[in-house]
Order: C-alpha cells, then structure tokens, then sequence
C-alpha cells in the first residue's frame, strides 16, 4: 500500500471514529476502540467504498476488525 | 464526492440555510447522511434529514405528507412487487403476474396522491419471480415505465448493491453514496425545473474532442466514430433542443478566429448560425455568461452552463449560484444521464412556431456584443481541497523528451511561439543552461509534465511552455515564484506576441515583470514575484529537482 493510500486510510478511521487529526489509528481495533459500535463499522465501509472505489462484501466487512486487518484487505484487492 | 471530501467540506463548513426533507426509501439510510449533509453544505445549505423505519415505506405512504415537509421517495421494483424484495428470498411459488401489475398500480396511486413528492427510481435486477424468465424481464421493464410515468427520476442500475442490502439493509452501493447524495440534494433545490432557456456550452472536449488551440482543426474529432461519437451526440442534442427553442451559446477560453474555425469546415451538426453568441476571450467564463445574460435580458436562473473542466462549474457555480452548472461527463456510459439531465431542464410541453425562430430573433439583438471585462470568481477554497503537488524535475541531464515535445506543441501559453531542435537544447544547456519540467498531481491522480522552462546561461528564459490543460490553477505562479527563489533566478524573459499567446501575455501582466523598450525582453523582479504569490505557493505540496549521484 503505497503512502497516499495509507494517509487516505487513516484519515477515513480518523473521521469515522472522530479522533484527532494527529491520532495514531495505525494500531486501532475493535478491541482497544470502546466506541466502535455496529454502526460506526457500517459508517467504515461506506467510507472506504466510496473513498477508494471498492465493493466490499460480507466476508470482507467481516475482516475488518482493525486498522491494520483492513489495511491488509485492501493491499489484496490491489490498493 | 467520495468520502472524505464530503468530511473535509462538512468541517469547513459554517452553516448556511436549513434544507429539511424527508428522505423515505424502504431500506436504511444511515450511510447516506453524511453525503447527503455534504452535497447540501456545497450549496450552502443545512441539511436536516428526516428517515423512515426500515421497510416502513409502504405504511408510510397511507398517510398524508407532513404539512410543508419537502419529500424525496428513492423506489426500487420491490415498492412496485413485494415478492421482489431480494431479502425475502426467491418466492417457491411465482405470483399472478397480473396480480403482481394490480399491486404495482395500486402502489402507484398512492404516489401520484403526492404530486409534490420528489421520485427517483432504482432499476435494480429482481429476483426470477416468473417461470417464463421473458415474462419476468417484461415486468422488470414494465416497473421502470410505470415509475417514469410518474416523473420518476431514473437513477442507474449500480446505485443499488446486493451486497450491501442484504448485510446493513441499505440498497445503496457505497461506490455511488456521493453521486446519489448529490442527485437528491439538486432535485430539492431546482426552483423551476422547467425554466432553463439559455444552454451556454464550453467548445474544447465538450462540442469536439480535443483542443482547438493545440491540435488545430485536423487534430479534433466530432464526427459519429471513435472519440468523437460523444461529441457528435452531444451536439444532436443541443440541435434538437434549439430546434425546440432552446437559445444555444458557447463560451471558450480561446481566440476568437481559433474558436469558430471549425465552424468554417461545415461539417459539424451544429452550425455557427446555430448559436446566438460564441464568446471567445480568456476572461473568465462567468464574466462571459453574465455579459451574455445582459444583452439577452434574461435572468441568470434560465441559464445552464456545460463545461468538461470541474475548475470551469467550480469557478461558474460560485460566481454565479443562479446558473445551473452541469459537467460535461469523460465516459460515454454517462451520457445518457447528462441528455436526461439537460432535457428535463429544457423540457417544454408545447412547441409553437416561435420557438423554432427565437434563435434568429436573439442572434440579431447580440451582434456586436463586447465581453465584460469583471474578474470571476476566487477559487482558492477549490484549489486547495485539490490537494496539489508539484514536482519539479531538472532535464538538464537525461530525459529532456517530454520537456522539448511541450516547448514544440504548446500555442497558448508559450513565451513566444519558438520551436526548438534537440541540439539547440542541447547547445544551450552545454553553455551552462537549465531545463526545467514540471509535473502536477492532485488528488485526482497524476497529470503528467505539463510545464517546462529553458533558461540560458546569462539566465534568460528563452523558452516557458505550459499544457493548458491545467490552467486555472496558479501553477505556472508557483513554478515561478520557485524559480524566482533560486540560487540563479532568472534575469528576464525572451518574449514575443503570437495570434495564439494571450494566456501567457496574461501572466505577463503581474508587475513583477517589466517590460524593455524593444517590447520584448522582459525584466524580472524576482524577490517582488516571489513575495506577491507567497499565498499561491501554498497551494502546492513542492517538490524540488532531486540531487542526482555524483
């Protein structure tokens, strides 16, 4: 994942979860976020599929259960 | 609009007007909010959006519409045909096609009882209902009429994912949030849909394919083959809509001679008799519509303005907010949504007589009309959500091909129209010259080396080329003001007026640089130039000619 995309993608995480624009998420998952709810999971991926052009399915959304897994997901569909 | 554009311009965002509206659709909304608040707040305006429950349209419409509350109604075939509702399942037993058309109609009344409801229809795929699989096309394309004769806005199949209905229950592809977001927000703000009377068209990749200024009249393409086919169609269009009354006009950033030369081929479907005005001027374009408002003494709000260039309705839209800007798509597959677009706003339930001579009548109260010379809009807050970079590459080793090629191509911004050999590149740089190119991205993507300089060693620029592709975006300032900024600034410029240079010689202006007696060579204040764009300087993430290993 080259650096543009990787700033775009923490910037979605940082406007989903409404942290700080110098906020590390690189290291955020469902764990350690008390705030992340089913709904801000839906809020994640529309912002990802319309930010970046993906359709993302249920077994995708599924693995989404942190910054760095969803990092990983899109590095495989070829972000 | 993808996503965190929406974010960026909700938090810049001050407030403006509320736009209340309900917002029903038999699936759930939540992901839209954001889009939708976004388009709303680019038009200046609140948002407040009222939803449904999820699948509580069909109760919903039993009653009567909240008294003054604007309604937007999103339908898909399964309103229409329960059965349909992919989240049901397929039926094991197929339903009464003529009881399932019975249903539709009834469902359909209950939507014409609200005349002032805004509709907009998802031709989404539907399950295989029928046993005879034609039977169940002919009733997918029966709910698509049956929506349409209601005014139904048609939105294209794509918008609905079954993906994403079946996990969240939200029908909308999350690919096209933006693009749905914007089509709402635009219905509820038309104020009189029907009132556009002016279509004012760009000329360059809007009537033809390509750049007059660059490819010369040989070099453009509007013939039905190829990458002119779109154009071709998009000038069908407006033919048939000026037949039908529609004034045509063009405003182009070009010369005069250069913007009705194709014309003069006679082998376009648009005539030059067919306009009542081409202004063609590098003034801005909403000084050029506002002055063709003026002698035709029609309002701004009858105006419809269709450029290619998102800086062009950037520029149009803010200046002139009563002038419906529409882009001029680069695919072919969304032309049919910009022909729906433009014929709703044209749309005449009448034809008279009149309205096949208006042009005539018009073209003869314009001649002799003079562009206004008023600036246009600031596009600084445009600029800089596009996130620029400039990337400044030294050929004065290397590749220098893509440098000389756009010194030998470039007519409108070009210092003065010379055309140079490798060699004599080559022999200036040997004499202790520089070659400089630029490369501009934003957060669109890349859009190539489009500027490139030659500097020679007494530090005169014999050659500043840049694509106009990019106009509009202060680039050629910040190459400048970079260079001005150097070690060796340059001392002055090799100038020379051509028929095609205005856009350079508009440069040329800024007072920094001064003007010699013989006219041409140019004096520059390089400290002054510097100063003067320091703002610009902040659109551009820069970056310098990379230090090559010794």
């Amino acid at each position: 994942m080259n650096i543009q995309t990787s700033d775009r993608l923490q910037d979605i995480f940082r406007a989903v979860f409404e942290l700080a624009p110098d906020h590390d998420v690189t290291t955020l998952d469902r764990t350690n976020s008390p705030r992340w709810d089913s709904l801000d999971h839906v809020s994640l991926v529309a912002a990802i599929e319309s930010e970046f052009g993906v359709s993302l399915d249920a077994a995708d959304q599924l693995r989404m259960g942190g910054y760095a897994a969803t990092a990983q997901l899109l590095e495989e569909k070829g972000l | 609009m993808n996503f965190l554009e929406a974010h960026r311009i909700l938090s810049r965002f001050g407030g403006g007007p509320r736009l209340d509206f309900l917002l029903a659709t038999s699936g759930a909304v939540d992901k839209l909010d954001l889009f939708l608040r976004a388009a709303a707040a680019k038009k200046g305006r609140t948002a407040h959006i009222r939803t449904l429950p999820f699948n509580t349209l069909g109760q919903a419409l039993l009653s009567e519409p909240a008294t003054g509350e604007e309604e937007v109604l999103v339908l898909f075939p399964w309103d229409f045909v329960p059965e349909a509702d992919w989240r049901s399942g397929v039926p094991s037993r197929a339903p009464d096609a003529t009881v399932a058309r019975d249903r539709a109609r009834a469902f359909a009344e209950r939507l014409r009882r609200r005349p002032t409801a805004r509709l907009f229809y998802v031709p989404a795929p539907l399950p295989p209902l029928l046993a005879d699989s034609g039977a169940s096309d002919d009733l997918r394309f029966w709910l698509t009429e049956l929506a349409a004769s209601l005014g139904a806005r048609m939105l294209s199949a794509d918008v609905f994912s079954l993906g994403s209905y079946l996990s969240t229950g939200t029908p909308f592809a999350g690919t096209r949030l933006g693009d749905i977001a914007d089509a709402v927000v635009g219905c509820l703000l038309e104020t009189h849909p029907d009132a556009a009377k002016v279509l004012v068209t760009d000329l360059d990749n809007v009537l033809w394919h390509g750049v007059i200024g660059e490819d010369g009249v040989d070099g453009i393409r509007f013939t039905p083959e190829g990458v002119g086919y779109k154009h071709f169609l998009y000038q069908t269009l407006l033919a048939k809509l000026k037949r039908e009354g529609t004034l045509l006009a063009a405003v182009t950033r070009n010369d005069p001679e250069l913007a009705h030369a194709p014309f003069k081929t006679e082998t376009m479907t648009l005539a030059i008799d067919d306009f009542v005005v081409i202004v063609a001027s590098y003034k801005a374009k909403s000084s050029q519509i506002k002055e063709i408002a003026a002698r035709l003494n029609l309002g701004l709000d009858s105006f419809v303005f269709v450029d290619d260039n998102p800086l062009e309705i950037e520029e149009v839209s803010t200046a002139l907010p009563q002038v419906r800007s529409v882009m001029f798509p680069s695919t072919d597959d969304e032309l049919p949504q910009l022909f729906d677009k433009l014929s709703r706003m044209f749309s005449r339930p009448l034809l008279t007589v009149e309205d096949g001579e208006r042009t005539e009548l018009y073209r003869r109260r314009l001649e002799g009309m003079v562009p206004d010379a008023a600036d246009g809009a600031d596009l600084t807050g445009f600029l800089r959500g596009l996130e620029m970079s400039m990337v400044i590459h030294d050929r004065s080793n290397g590749d220098r091909t893509r440098a000389v090629q756009l010194i030998n191509k470039t007519n409108q911004f070009n210092l003065n129209g010379r055309r140079v050999t490798d060699e004599e590149v080559a022999a200036i740089l040997a004499q202790g010259g520089r070659l400089y190119g630029a490369s501009l991205n934003d957060r669109t993507g890349s859009h190539g080396e489009v500027l490139a300089c030659l500097i020679d060693n007494d530090g005169v620029i014999r050659s500043l080329v840049m694509s106009c592709r990019v106009f509009q975006r202060r680039l050629e300032h910040v190459f400048f003001a970079w260079l001005a900024g150097e070690d060796r600034p340059p001392t002055s410029l090799e100038f020379a007026p051509t028929p095609r240079n205005e856009p350079i010689q508009l440069f040329l202006d800024d007072p920094a640089f001064v003007r010699g007696k013989a006219g041409e060579t140019i004096g520059i204040d390089a400290a002054g130039f510097a100063a003067r764009h320091a703002e610009d300087m902040a659109l551009f993430a820069i970056t310098p000619p990379q230090a090559v290993a010794v």
